[in-house]
């Protein structure tokens, strides 16, 4: 978040010297003196800096507080400060009542959405999301609408269609990039008369602000896990296969929009002979971890200290309980939730009562205790055909905005190339 | 090029003027916190009293209680020799630093605000700003306008249609 940094220290900087400019003229024993009111004479950027420290459902309240709130509150910048503090949470895409969702004690938050729109939940595919939008697929009656949404402020977009129906798509990813700040979604596409061992997919780009899918060529990984790459500091990542066999694991830089490998945690791949499901990637409280499961007995959790410093790889955790072990190969992907976040420990610091969260599939959370290596099930998660789960950060990010942002940026290079 | 000692040991000392006047001493080494202070050091120009006009001596005093806590985690070289050791200490500050500022009333709250923002005191402000927003965190929009003394000028209907378009879309 350089972005936000500089200018947030901009920010301060410009407050800073005005106030400076003002005192040295005002009576400072005025503002000894000043009556319990005080808190009304706060200076914007010090009342950002606090509104943007409450969860996004107060903020949505403090909108109609009064003018000057409801515009600093819709504002695209403040929208990028309060990224970083809002919690991660457990979005519940359902059908079922809120009193029908059993609840439990754990730290994370559930959030029901039952539709979206005028669509409700049991036509809607979760699948991924990045700052708050989620990015859904219609699975109607002969329809295949990929979809970004922010259900917070019912901002909803329907991607365009493919223009061939001999062709398959999958979605592999959604992010944003790193200095133009452009939400990309990328997929991959191919035709249903092609030999199925075939792996010659074409690779496509959508920027949200356009109105095409761009093709950027063949993909030269083939990607293992999981399904939607992990993304964090402006790329995907995966797990995967190269023809080189240099390393294993690859990520999708979605600024320069190319594949290329990623450096893994010291573990040996195994390639062809690893088990299937027993490999899975993620990102928790900005880390890129690894769950290594290749034995059946236990999982190696690696996390990776130093963003894109191979030997900063370190091993945190070893997860022993045959129920964990299970979960991974039945559902292959596990998120975890709070590493990072609430929780940044080892198995050697961890307290007695130190949880890790993890959700498998969009399925399974459980919590498991890092000291006495037991776990608890959540009872939310009874009747398993009637949702689907993802982990989730609310937001305030609007997609108008991110689409206005893209078309001023465009208008902008065509002024420059004109004036050239 | 000679210096006196006693120069040499005068520099080790920052003399802060708060806005009614009183001088308070601080070490260079506690000062350094505060990023107006710690760039007027690299620039060289702390010699003699540094006024400090947004901050009122009661505040001030508190600022430097802070620092004066704060200052020892920075001290180079000091190696905690061990993990669990240093888990400790940091549940230790943190009960501290919540003692610290939920002792402070509104007014006190809101000059530590402008005090640690005009000084730039990164850690105080953050603790700060974290107070108050866990003060306005639960509050109806009534009562958030009574407390930062807001009139609403927005008519009743539009009021309506903002909460009703702002309306929590998770249930």
């Amino acid at each position: 978040m350089t972005i936000k940094e500089s200018l947030l220290g901009l920010f301060w900087k410009i407050d800073f010297i005005a106030r400076r400019k003002n005192h040295t003229k005002e009576d400072s024993k005025d503002e000894v003196q000043a009556s319990n009111e005080s808190m009304a004479e706060l200076p914007l950027p010090i009342l950002m800096d606090i509104l943007s420290r409450l969860p996004v459902k107060t903020i949505l309240q403090c909108k109609c507080v009064c003018r000057t709130w409801f515009n600093l509150l819709s504002d695209p910048y403040f929208a990028q400060m309060c990224l970083a503090r809002e919690p991660v949470s457990i979005l519940l895409l359902t059908n079922l009542e809120q009193r029908s969702i059993c609840k439990d004690d754990f730290t994370v938050p559930l959030l029901r959405l039952n539709r979206i729109g005028k669509v409700s939940a049991d036509r809607l595919s979760l699948l991924t999301s990045c700052n708050g939008l989620l990015c859904l697929r219609d699975l109607g009656y002969k329809k295949d609408e990929i979809s970004v949404c922010n259900p917070i402020l019912k901002d909803y977009m329907i991607l365009p269609q493919l223009r061939s129906k001999r062709v398959h798509r999958k979605i592999l990813g959604f992010g944003i990039s790193q200095s133009t700040n452009q939400y990309k979604l990328i997929q991959i596409l191919n035709c249903k008369d092609q030999a199925e061992n075939s792996d010659n997919f074409q690779v496509q780009i959508f920027t949200l602000g356009t109105n095409m899918w761009r093709n950027i060529g063949y993909l030269p990984y083939k990607l293992i896990q999981p399904s939607y790459g992990a993304f964090l500091h402006g790329a995907l990542h995966w797990y995967a296969h190269s023809p080189d066999k240099t390393e294993f694991m690859c990520s999708f830089d979605l600024e320069n929009e190319q594949f290329q490998p990623f450096p893994g945690p010291p573990i040996q791949d195994h390639g062809q002979c690893r088990p299937v499901n027993s490999i899975s990637v993620g990102v928790s409280g900005s880390f890129l971890y690894l769950c290594d499961g290749f034995l059946e007995s236990n999982i190696d959790i690696w996390v990776m200290k130093n963003y894109g410093v191979k030997r900063s790889w370190t091993k945190e955790f070893i997860v022993a309980n045959p129920l964990v072990s299970k979960l991974q190969r039945i559902f292959g992907s596990i998120h975890i939730l709070n590493y990072g976040v609430n929780m940044n420990m080892s198995d050697e610091e961890a307290t007695e009562d130190a949880e890790l969260l993890m959700l498998f599939g969009s399925e399974d959370l459980i919590a498991y205790n890092v000291k006495n290596k037991g776990v608890r099930k959540s009872k939310t998660f009874g009747n398993k055909s009637n949702y689907q789960a993802i982990p989730y950060t609310a937001s305030l990010v609007s997609i108008k905005d991110a689409v206005m942002r893209v078309h001023s940026q465009v208008a902008c290079n065509i002024f420059t190339a004109l004036q050239a | 090029m000679s210096t006196p000692s006693s120069s040499v040991f005068s520099y080790r000392v920052l003399k802060l003027k708060s806005s009614d006047g009183e001088i308070f001493e601080v070490k260079q080494t506690v000062a350094v916190q505060s990023g107006v202070l710690k760039q007027m050091m690299e620039d060289g120009c702390t010699e003699g009293e540094i006024p400090l006009n947004n901050v009122d001596s009661p505040t001030l005093a508190k600022i430097i209680e802070w620092c004066n806590k704060h200052h020892d985690d920075d001290v180079e070289g000091r190696v905690l020799s061990q993990e669990k050791e240093k888990e400790k200490e940091k549940a230790d500050m943190k009960r501290w630093e919540s003692e610290f500022i939920d002792a402070l009333n509104r007014d006190e709250l809101y000059f530590l605000l402008i005090g640690s923002n005009y000084m730039n005191i990164k850690e105080l402000l953050d603790c700060a700003a974290q107070k108050v927003a866990g003060m306005v965190k639960g509050k109806t929009p009534e009562a958030i306008r009574e407390m930062f003394n807001i009139q609403s000028d927005f008519t009743e209907e539009e009021e309506k249609a903002i909460r009703k378009e702002n309306q929590w879309a998770f249930n």
